[in-house]
């Protein structure tokens, strides 16, 4: 990877680095209320939002991601993988924005609160502070650092996430946005740059059709089609993403929080497809001899792209990929913070918290989130395991009651939450531990599966079908509590004190 | 020069000249937020 990269991409990484600490001092206010810590106030325009939310759900895990999947499997990686996710932010776009923004909510367990009361909210509360720890973009961040400057990951990863940390402690909300638009606008025109001259470099599609496998031509490739339909199932998480609520409660208007998810959308999609033909591009690189063939999937993208750049841009490339993980390690971090904070102390704890001690509760929350993230990161051989169970535990535990609050007009019980929210968890809890004891982990695709017949019929399950089992579970658990449980009685929320 | 091509530079031209317009307009935005409070 070094001899891509020359002394004055490693001076533009450190002025980029610079810049984002000078930021979190910039943004830092002393007396911030609750609200501008974390929302910002409430007063996010659409070239912000956009900006933050297209930066911060693009972490490298989704780069990389997308980047192997395209290199291993061809199209498959937008049409089957890519497409499913950016269908569920139109729904959001047109069905939920409005209902979210209206309702003044500052967290998503607060929906679940108003509906159904603290029980449930705290169990919704948990789930999304894991989801939100920061754990796959750390890990991907030593990785980078690996190899862009050679330091060992768990030091890169605690320098480079370090400096994310700083400037979320400094100035919330309205930091991690400044920072967010000036890394999206990097990643933005980096990868706009870089991919294009990428796949001229390897002679187009013509050569690039001519040195990968028919089968990566294919639209929803080889992947068996049940996988296939696991993975854009994995895509129901985006609905209920707390980090993308938390930008729709900080929008100015429902309309602002719409047309923010209607242009980011767009922009997703021709990231997406980027990042796939890039992908592509690496794999004919690698097989035509351009680069060297002991290439690992995973750093292909990276390494390709480097490749391709002219010295400088490969330095602001680099600094984008960077700005990709630490746009989504602030973003979740301070989302996994309030929840430790407004959805955990608050309620629990100090029922009666001042702005003031909720700030305060936020900051020690996000440093907890933060740590919990860097440890947890280094435990697992494969980050992509890790983040399915972690998707599929939030949609498996607050799915169901999040989108029956908001859609659902009958009668709702704190039974029907809570059921819902516990059998979610405990199914998939018992799922993942029963298929580690009776499935057989196979190499290739690395997962556990279970294999029986009945009669002439063989069948298989695969650990990634844990939504199959879990979220008719939940549904079930949900109906069962609304027949037995008593309507839950509404008190005024925090958020609608204020 | 085949679809995928035309396609991919359609792409790269309209995620580059995002980048660069959410840029301009956030800039923009910023200096006369600041140009306002210093007035005030």
């Amino acid at each position: 990877m070094g001899n891509y990269v020359a002394n004055i991409d490693y001076l533009i990484i450190f002025l980029y680095l610079v810049m984002l600490v000078s930021i979190g001092i910039y943004s830092y206010q002393k007396d911030s209320s609750y609200e501008d810590f974390i929302l910002a106030g409430r007063g996010m325009t659409t070239p912000m939002l956009i900006s933050t939310m297209v930066s911060t759900y693009y972490g490298l895990d989704i780069l990389f991601g997308s980047s192997e999947m395209a290199f291993n499997d061809g199209l498959m990686a937008f049409f089957g993988y890519a497409l499913s996710t950016l269908v569920f932010y139109l729904f959001i776009a047109f069905y939920m924005a409005d209902k979210l923004r209206s309702a003044n909510f500052i967290s998503l367990p607060e929906i679940l609160e108003k509906a159904y009361g603290r029980k449930t909210s705290s169990i919704g509360a948990i789930s999304s502070m894991v989801y939100c720890l920061p754990t796959t973009s750390l890990f991907a961040l030593g990785r980078v650092s690996e190899f862009v400057f050679g330091v060992d990951a768990h030091y890169g990863a605690f320098i480079l996430g370090g400096i994310a940390l700083a400037y979320t402690l400094l100035g919330g909300l309205k930091a991690v946005a400044i920072t967010d638009t000036i890394q999206f606008s990097l990643m933005c025109i980096t990868v706009a740059v870089g991919v294009p001259l990428l796949v001229h470099e390897v002679g187009g599609f013509v050569a690039i059709q001519e040195n990968v496998p028919a089968g990566h031509f294919k639209l929803f490739g080889t992947v068996p089609p049940w996988l296939l339909i696991a993975y854009a199932s994995s895509s129901l998480a985006v609905l209920i993403d707390p980090s993308l609520y938390q930008r729709i409660f900080a929008a100015r208007s429902a309309r602002q929080a719409r047309n923010a998810i209607l242009t980011s959308t767009v922009i997703w999609t021709t990231f997406d497809w980027l990042v796939v033909a890039g992908g592509m591009a690496a794999l004919a690189a690698v097989t035509s001899g351009i680069l060297s063939s002991d290439v690992h999937p995973n750093d292909a993208f990276l390494i390709a792209v480097t490749y391709a750049l002219p010295i400088g841009l490969s330095g602001i490339f680099l600094a984008g990929v960077l700005a990709t993980a630490m746009s989504t390690i602030d973003g979740y971090t301070l989302v996994a913070g309030s929840n430790i904070s407004y959805d955990m102390y608050r309620p629990l704890i100090k029922p009666d918290a001042t702005d003031a001690q909720l700030v305060k509760a936020t900051k020690i929350g996000i440093v907890i989130a933060w740590t919990l993230g860097y440890v947890v990161a280094f435990q697992f051989d494969r980050i992509m395991a890790l983040l399915i169970f972690v998707t599929t535990v939030i949609t498996s535990t607050v799915f169901v009651p999040v989108l029956m609050a908001l859609f659902y007009q009958g009668r709702k019980t704190a039974l029907a939450g809570l059921l819902s929210c516990g059998a979610g968890l405990a199914s998939v809890l018992t799922f993942y531990i029963g298929m580690s004891q009776i499935g057989d982990y196979n190499e290739v695709w690395g997962t556990y599966i279970f294999s029986f017949s009945i009669g002439d019929y063989a069948f298989s399950i695969w650990q990634e079908y844990a939504l199959f089992f879990c979220l008719p579970i939940s549904l079930l658990g949900f109906f069962i509590g609304n027949i037995f449980g008593n309507k839950v009685e509404e008190a005024p929320l925090k958020s609608e004190a204020s | 020069m085949t679809g995928w091509d035309i396609f991919t530079i359609f792409c790269a031209i309209f995620l580059g000249s995002s980048g660069f317009i959410l840029l301009y307009v956030f800039l923009r935005d910023a200096y006369r937020d600041r140009v306002e409070k210093i007035k005030r």
